[in-house]
């Protein structure tokens, strides 16, 4: 039997700290008890292609699958993990294997719900399709009976990491018995999804907005509070404030609004600006540096060109003071692994122009040190504005600047498949780990040409490489903080990619709604503790 | 009658080469943009293979030349299919199907305002010339044409919905609404007030200015002089021997702008999140999603050459001089 | 008997940009039934300007009928209201206009439009309107007048379209008849019939008929007397036979010398000098400065109109010289 090493600490803590967070009850739950019924409509931007992808397909179709998909572990908060389908775990010794002891429910078409699809998801999708590197190790998956599941991986899965990644948005898991055998990409369950969660998928109306209504049969008794949950789609910024103002919408999460904008909401007495619920997944502004070019290979010309921006500026001026400047690639909020012993590039565009003159780059006689080429991506409508920015004041210290803004089709092309750029600037976000989705932005590995939000810089360094891929395997915590530490550290030395502010996250919510924003990543949450006020 | 039918067929087979020619240029267009479908996908989808990204290229057809993707598209179309988008999972037909409705809904109803408001507007203006009511159209025109309609829209929706809580904010109809039928077609009609509004203002105002010229235009022509010698009163004068002879170049101008209405749709679509083609095709240019682009594009084209042959037919009956070949 | 129209000092202008044009100053000119008047002069004469005050048409702005008086009957029609006015249009005075090319609306068949003409003055059903409308073709001698009926305009000729804007002139049995310029725009064996069918119908209806033109030739067959104008002004009137034989005011001498006419084979003089502006009309005489005749008074003093004899009438120093010399009586 091969369960026999398992060891029984870590669920008894776990289980711990989630009775503490229902009793200590959620903020907002101030007022008496939570009320059953009623209907949230929720705002957001862009209509998703499809309801579900297996590779995960973006936050738009993730926004509305993990009300209706649920994971094994659902994440709280930075350092809390509460079982979900999973209603208890063990690691062995060894942190190479995870049984998980499975909750009796059954799918919303009636199916029940068993270690196969467990099975199934993690081995048959996750495995072969997921770009976290860790998911990729799971090596098989026993299922003694059908309410254990047994996941071996082919190397030690640090228990963060390991929890990190199966309470991921992506990590949803899926009906076999709807997706074995069929090509998933065509599957026509992806835009009428059917999981075990507290809501069900009643209607897409496409164009206009999802409909989910309330699982009678959830597993969890007195959950889902509210009847009906509705994700409506409105694409312009001024009408959602509108709808919002407006009371057709009653809660518009991650950035609604322009920053100005959001303030005048929150003045209104029935709307609240809320920052909660984003700790770990939180977006950060970045320059790309591309080390291709000769005069970006060298460190120094990447540092002068740090210290050429004032980040300050940008989040005062561009980011109407709704964020902050970053320190590296762990955002500051981040503070299981946030370290902030690392070089810092403080604004000096004095000591920038010294560095490049060391460099070998002195003011030529047209004027310039050398030009680059810069491409603002259009994520963010903020990009563009810091890509003018950037043109500024690198401009001030006499590097030529040829800004371009192809558009989401073309940024991608441009940047990530023909590396057609010197300088850019993107995003990134930053999940629970920075195994998840953060080094790959460094290592070498990462390099994967056509492959969006990885390594675009070409930049290889074998020190970093060698810290991240022990992160990747180190069970002791401590020893792994200090690894991820050592890779900010190298990451902020040589800088080959600068991040630049740490975005501000704020949710509008009407004052009707309650128990919002509680986990450290409640956009993805199912959202199944959040009532109404009548 | 006859006649007119073998024109009208005449014409729609005409149009046949016409849509074909519209159909390799867009494609060809299209092409010419950087990135395709997989790298947006890759990008969303997290795909870190480039091997994957070749096998989804080679799925696709993304892999063959240019012209051997064309002329698979123009071989499906003959066959009357228009593709599949991978990534609505859906095939292009019923994607468009779905948000075609809802178009054409607010299409109609914004022309026939537009044409009813202008018209009416103009044929005032015209009566009233260079009096106070005529100078307070001309105004309201150059407003209503000068301001970009999403502004009109979301002024529209801050003073109705917002402030006076008259009209719904947006959205075609009332989420969970559980109407009769008749109770339906007052919810959508609700919500259709202020997009329709601020689509056809636009054109409204064009209109105005065209059909005010137009009228004035006719008045000073020989035949209303014998209009008004037979003892005809203003009003008869205008609104049978004026308006019908100045409606000509007002119609001219519809079936021109049937194209462009299409576009501005759009916009408004998107400010009032009218769950119509609009949206759609903006998302599906920017996702390099050329399937489905395409096939709007051709349904677009489709509905321009149908509705200018109708255009004309209307042309035909206003003035007997024209005759369709 | 007190004739059927009289038009006492009609006096219009319009008013322009660059001034006062004096387009009609104080015509008078009475018209009988069952006569035909001529109203003869160059272009831009007043003699449109003069049809279109009759009918009320004056286009406002810039004209506007400053002074005068049109009686027809009792009733001065200046006084009317416009609504007054509309049932007098097409109904007791009826105008056929220039150019019949475009004088038809082009969207309206001209059965239609005729059918307009009777259902607008007469209390009658469609139905009756229609047979009337047929009965009307018919009358202006239009060949199978049921099918054409049906027919648009542009499907018709120039005099074709003429005799439909006559057929709908005659509608409604009018008392008066103006017609401006009727013949000029058609050929010139196309003149001769339509200029016939007019003069055959005035007897057949007992109409007075003003014959707008600028050819005396055309006024020679079917006028009864002839009003000649010069700059908005009445400057002869006789009948016709008097015009003819003898001219009394040296522009109509000068129209008559410019005319050809068959059997004299003597050379056509073209009277020298243009028409005046009809904005800064001189003191004088208006023809003076073209006027062979003309003597220093005539640039100081416009003469006033002397009848002479029982039927004539000019307004010319010299004439009434002339006259004077002949021995005839000249009552000024």
């Amino acid at each position: 039997m091969n369960v026999t090493t398992v060891t029984k600490r870590c669920t008894a803590v776990l289980a711990a700290s989630v009775f503490a967070m229902a009793l200590g009850a959620a903020p907002g739950a101030q007022a008496a008890g939570p009320k059953k019924g009623g209907t949230l409509v929720a705002v957001w931007q862009l209509e998703p292609h499809t309801l579900y992808s297996a590779r995960g397909g973006g936050s738009s179709p993730l926004i509305v699958n993990t009300k209706i998909l649920e994971k094994l572990v659902r994440q709280v908060a930075i350092d809390k993990f509460e079982p979900e389908l999973a209603s208890s775990w063990d690691i062995s010794s060894d942190y190479k294997t995870y049984t998980f002891k499975l909750r009796k429910t059954n799918w919303h078409d009636g199916k029940p719900f068993t270690s196969a699809d467990v099975q199934f998801t993690l081995k048959d999708v996750l495995a072969k399709l997921s770009s976290n590197g860790l998911l990729r190790a799971i090596e098989k998956v026993e299922t003694p009976d059908a309410q254990t599941a047994i996941v071996h991986f082919s190397r030690p899965a640090p228990e963060y990491l390991a929890l990190a990644s199966l309470a991921a948005s992506q990590s949803s898991i899926i009906p076999k018995h709807i997706y074995a055998g069929t090509k998933y990409s065509k599957n026509p369950a992806n835009n009428a999804p059917i999981g075990t969660g507290p809501f069900k998928l009643k209607e897409w109306a496409r164009g206009s907005h999802v409909e989910m209504v309330r699982n009678e049969g959830y597993w969890q008794k007195g959950r889902p509070h509210l009847d009906r949950l509705v994700i409506r789609y409105i694409r312009d910024p001024g009408a959602r404030a509108a709808a919002m103002e407006g009371g057709e919408v009653l809660l518009a999460v991650s950035n609604p609004f322009p920053g100005p904008e959001i303030d005048r909401l929150a003045a209104r007495p029935d709307l609240v600006a809320d920052k909660k619920g984003y700790d770990t997944s939180k977006w950060q502004m970045l320059m790309e540096m591309n080390v291709r070019n000769p005069i970006l290979a060298k460190k120094q010309v990447r540092q002068a060109i740090a210290y050429a921006i004032d980040q300050n500026f940008i989040v005062d001026t561009i980011f109407y003071g709704l964020g902050n400047a970053s320190t590296g690639p762990i955002p500051v909020s981040q503070t299981r692994f946030y370290s902030p012993d690392t070089a810092s590039y403080p604004y000096d565009p004095k000591k920038a122009g010294e560095l490049l003159d060391k460099a070998g780059y002195p003011v030529k006689a047209d004027g310039k040190r050398f030009t680059l080429k810069l491409v603002a991506s259009p994520w963010f409508t903020e990009n563009k504005k810091t890509g003018q920015y950037l043109k500024q004041v690198l401009e001030d210290i006499k590097i030529g600047i040829n800004m371009e803004t192809p558009d989401r089709g073309g940024t991608i092309r441009q940047i990530y498949c023909n590396y057609d750029f010197d300088i850019t600037v993107s995003n990134s976000i930053a999940s629970a780990d920075p195994l998840i989705g953060t080094t790959h932005w460094f290592t070498s590995n990462g390099i994967r040409k056509c492959a969006a939000f990885r390594n675009a810089s070409d930049y290889s360094n074998p020190a970093l490489d060698k810290v991240v891929d022990q992160a990747a395997v180190e069970t002791d915590p401590a020893k792994r903080k200090a690894l991820l530490a050592e890779f900010q550290k190298i990451a902020m030395e040589n800088v080959p990619i600068m991040h630049l502010v740490d975005i501000g996250m704020t949710n509008v919510v009407n004052t009707k709604v309650h128990n919002y924003s509680f986990t450290s990543q409640w956009m993805y949450d199912s959202w199944k503790d959040v009532w109404l006020e009548k | 009658m006859n006649r007119t039918f073998l024109a009208v067929r005449r014409r729609l087979l005409q149009a046949v080469p016409v849509v074909f020619g519209i159909v390799a240029i867009i494609f060809l267009l299209l092409n010419l943009s950087p990135g395709d479908l997989v790298d947006v996908m890759a990008a969303e989808e997290q795909i870190s293979d480039p091997q994957v990204l070749e096998q989804i290229r080679a799925e696709y057809g993304l892999d063959k030349p240019i012209y051997v993707q064309l002329a698979n598209y123009v071989w499906n179309i003959v066959h009357l299919d228009l593709g599949y988008s991978f990534r609505h999972s859906q095939p292009v037909w019923d994607v468009i199907v779905e948000r075609l409705p809802a178009t054409l809904i607010l299409m109609s109803v914004s022309m026939a305002l537009a044409l009813f408001i202008g018209g009416l507007a103009g044929v005032v203006a015209s009566i009233k010339v260079n009096t106070l009511y005529d100078n307070l159209i001309s105004v309201v025109a150059i407003i209503f044409f000068a301001a970009p309609s999403f502004w009109i829209g979301l002024m529209m929706m801050v003073l109705f919905s917002v402030k006076l809580g008259l009209l719904p904010v947006s959205g075609m109809y009332t989420i969970g609404g559980d109407y009769s039928l008749a109770g339906e077609i007052w919810d959508v009609t609700r919500h259709l007030v202020m997009p329709s509004f601020a689509l056809g203002l636009f054109y409204a105002a064009i209109y105005a200015r065209v059909m005010r010229a137009s009228m004035l235009e006719v008045s000073g022509l020989d035949f209303i002089r014998t209009a008004r010698a037979k003892g005809l009163g203003e009003k008869r004068v205008a609104f049978k021997h004026i308006l019908r002879n100045a409606l000509l170049p007002v119609v001219t101008l519809f079936g021109l702008q049937l194209g462009t209405m299409l576009a501005g749709s759009v916009v408004i679509e998107s400010v009032f999140s009218w769950p119509g083609i609009g949206t759609l095709v903006f998302e599906a240019v920017l996702t390099r999603n050329f399937p489905l682009v395409m096939g709007v594009l051709l349904f677009g084209s489709i509905l321009v050459v149908i509705a200018n042959l109708a255009v004309d037919l209307v042309y035909m009956r206003l003035d007997p001089r024209i005759e369709l070949r | 008997m007190s004739p059927l129209l009289q038009v006492c000092d009609l006096t219009t202008h319009l008013f322009t940009v660059e001034g006062v044009v004096k387009a009609v100053e104080g015509l008078s000119f009475d018209l009988d039934a069952d006569e035909t008047l001529a109203l003869v002069g160059e272009s831009g004469c007043g003699k449109s300007m003069t049809a279109l005050s009759l009918m009320g048409l004056v286009p406002d702005p810039p004209g506007r009928i400053v002074g005068g008086q049109v009686l027809l009957g009792d009733r001065d029609l200046l006084q009317l209201s416009e609504h007054e006015m509309q049932k007098i249009r097409g109904n007791e005075i009826a105008m056929v206009f220039q150019e019949p090319m475009t004088s038809l609306n082009p969207v309206f068949t001209v059965g239609d439009q005729i059918v307009e003409s009777v259902l607008t003055h007469r209390q009658v059903s469609r139905r009756q309107a229609r047979e009337r409308a047929v009965e009307l073709l018919d009358l202006v001698r239009i060949p199978d007048p049921r099918g054409r009926f049906d027919d648009y305009p542009h499907r018709l000729s120039g005099g074709m379209r003429q005799r439909v804007m006559i057929a709908m002139a005659l509608a409604c049995d009018p008392d008066v008849l103006i017609a401006d310029e009727p013949t000029t725009a058609l050929d010139v064996t196309i003149q001769a019939q339509v200029l016939d069918l007019l003069g055959e119908l005035q007897g057949e209806f007992g109409m007075g008929v003003i014959l707008i033109t600028h050819d005396l030739g055309v006024v020679a067959g079917i006028a009864d007397r002839v009003v000649v104008m010069y700059a908005g002004r009445k400057v002869e009137e006789a009948p016709v036979d008097d015009i003819f034989a003898s001219p009394l005011h040296p522009y109509t001498q000068g129209l008559l010398g410019s005319m050809p006419r068959p059997g004299l084979e003597e050379r056509l003089r073209e009277i020298p000098g243009v028409i005046p502006s009809l904005i800064d009309m001189t003191p004088g005489c208006s023809f003076a400065p073209r006027c062979a005749k003309a003597m220093a008074r005539c640039r100081e003093e416009q003469p006033d109109h002397a009848t002479i004899g029982d039927a004539r009438v000019v307004a010319c120093f010299a004439a009434e010289e002339e006259v004077a010399g002949r021995g005839l009586a000249v009552d000024t």
